[in-house]
């Protein structure tokens, strides 16, 4: 009976770990550099679920990030010629390279998580109230 | 034993296994649940039909004695191990319909929804569990 805590726990981190990486893409939606302040543009970060909770021990059922994927599709380029940063020539001479995050894609991904989360503590309440009753047995 | 037969009479072993088959269940679908936005995930199943037709069995092959252990028959979805605990294991929940495109069944209304019932159930079994230890209770201390 506690181990479907563990499980709904783990789900909790994991959809926490998600939003997390929603935040960073959002945080950076206009950043055209890298850390180290040279041009470079941020990617998209992308966490990616599978099944078994690896903390818990092997085997163990729940769901963790098994890695955070950077998305591969190319920037999006904004006509700015007046940037510091816009390309000085060729096919995107004038253009300076965003992020590839699109707002509404990050927004309906929050909003999944979130709901997610909410499940999965409604599935902790379920599972509290069972433990309470079975004590209540005690006497 | 005499407390033997005072334990397994009537509906206290019924009670029990319904009380252990909710908590398997609960945990599958706390499994499913958890693993809703995991991409090729297959969710499990346990069916309570087969459970209750099972159940509902044992206690004809029982009879008209009212006591004695049941004795559930083994199915690929629950066995009583040597202990003589019931435990479950979940199957595959079949493609009832299209997958999404990361190839997961997943249904998380129909998920919560059987949680709901399954709490339920619990809560009934355990509640009249603890009808019938007062039951017990009362009758060993003789007063009311």
């Amino acid at each position: 009976m506690f181990g479907s805590l563990d499980i709904s726990t783990s789900a909790l981190v994991a959809q926490r770990i998600r939003m997390d990486t929603i935040a960073g893409n959002i945080a950076n939606a206009s950043t055209p550099a890298d850390p180290n302040g040279r041009p470079g543009v941020y990617q998209r970060r992308v966490a990616v679920f599978a099944p078994g909770n690896p903390a818990a021990g092997r085997d163990a059922a729940g769901v963790h990030v098994a890695e955070i994927l950077k998305d591969p599709a190319p920037p999006e380029m904004r006509h700015d010629p007046g940037h510091p940063l816009a390309a000085k020539a060729g096919k995107w001479q004038g253009y300076v390279a965003y992020p590839n995050v699109k707002m509404s894609v990050e927004m309906i991904n929050a909003m999944e998580a979130g709901r997610a989360y909410e499940a999965n503590v409604t599935v902790m309440q379920a599972t509290k109230s069972m433990i309470s009753a079975s004590l209540k047995l005690l006497g | 034993m005499w407390l033997d037969s005072v334990i397994n009479y009537g509906s206290l072993p019924v009670l029990e296994k319904v009380t252990a088959y909710a908590e398997g269940r609960h945990r599958v679908l706390a499994e499913n649940i958890a693993n809703v936005d995991t991409p090729s995930y297959r969710a499990k199943q346990l069916d309570p039909k087969l459970f209750q037709a099972k159940l509902a069995k044992a206690i004809e092959k029982r009879g008209e004695r009212h006591h004695g252990p049941l004795t559930l028959e083994a199915t690929k979805q629950f066995h009583t191990d040597p202990q003589g605990l019931l435990k479950v294991t979940p199957t595959l929940r079949p493609l009832e319909n299209l997958l999404f495109h990361d190839g997961t069944n997943a249904s998380i209304e129909r998920q919560m929804a059987a949680l709901a019932e399954n709490t339920l159930m619990h809560q009934v079994a355990v509640e009249l569990l603890q009808r019938r230890f007062l039951e017990l209770r009362r009758a060993i201390s003789g007063r009311l």
